[in-house]
């Protein structure tokens, strides 16, 4: 299986369920294509380095999982319908992906991000 | 900065008439070594923001490799992570995208 991790943004004013509810579709597609998912973080809310479709603030949700190049196109296909996603990066992490051998990602935690954005 | 004190030194060299003024300016040169291979402990990660901005100026430019001492392969490694970090909206583009943003 090649390990693959994908990162969307949502508007900031969408709720968390509708979050949660995209998250939990995504997870239903990468099990529909035999595949396994290893990772799921939430980066929270966070201020945009620039603006994307006059939004400054997005949320960042990170996932990561093993399967082939069509569950890939099928995910990208929903991040695209999804009118709340701002913008959506999937990367390669490996072919042979060991599931067991992912290391979490240094970066993901709060300190190497750009500064958290405080709820008004 | 740096630039200033070469400067300084060479014109010091020159107002003593020595010629030897060059060679002394050659020796405040540091040798630069690749962050990565120095330390392998460090994972090249476009996730990783303060990294990502410590290879780029303020305002988004790439610093090259003259300037950082990256090893050729590492930079090319780096340019790609630079450019994913930039897409997901973790580091700029442009000081131009930073003006855009204040407007709202």
């Amino acid at each position: 299986m090649i390990g693959y991790e994908t990162t969307f943004i949502l508007r900031a004013d969408s709720s968390e369920d509708q979050q949660k509810a995209l998250v939990e579709k995504l997870k239903s597609i990468v099990k529909s294509h035999d595949g396994e998912v290893i990772a799921v973080e939430e980066w929270g809310r966070r201020r945009l380095a620039y603006a994307i479709k006059k939004e400054t603030r997005g949320v960042y949700t990170y996932l990561a999982f093993t399967g082939n190049n069509s569950l890939v196109a099928e995910l990208e296909r929903n991040l695209r319908i999804n009118e709340q996603v701002l913008r959506f990066l999937s990367v390669k992490l490996g072919d042979d992906f060991d599931p067991t051998k992912f290391k979490r990602s240094p970066s993901p935690n709060v300190a190497t991000l750009p500064s958290p954005v405080v709820e008004a | 900065m740096f630039e200033r004190d070469n400067y300084s030194e060479k014109k010091y060299g020159a107002d003593r008439g020595e010629d030897e003024g060059s060679s002394n300016r050659r020796s405040f040169h540091r040798k630069k070594v690749c962050r990565f291979c120095a330390d392998n402990k460090i994972v090249l990660d476009y996730k990783d923001v303060r990294l990502m901005q410590s290879f780029m100026l303020d305002f988004g430019t790439i610093l090259p490799r003259r300037v950082t001492g990256t090893c050729a392969q590492h930079q090319r490694k780096l340019t790609v992570a630079l450019k994913r970090a930039r897409q997901l909206a973790l580091v700029h583009y442009s000081e131009s995208h930073n003006l855009i943003d204040s407007r709202f």
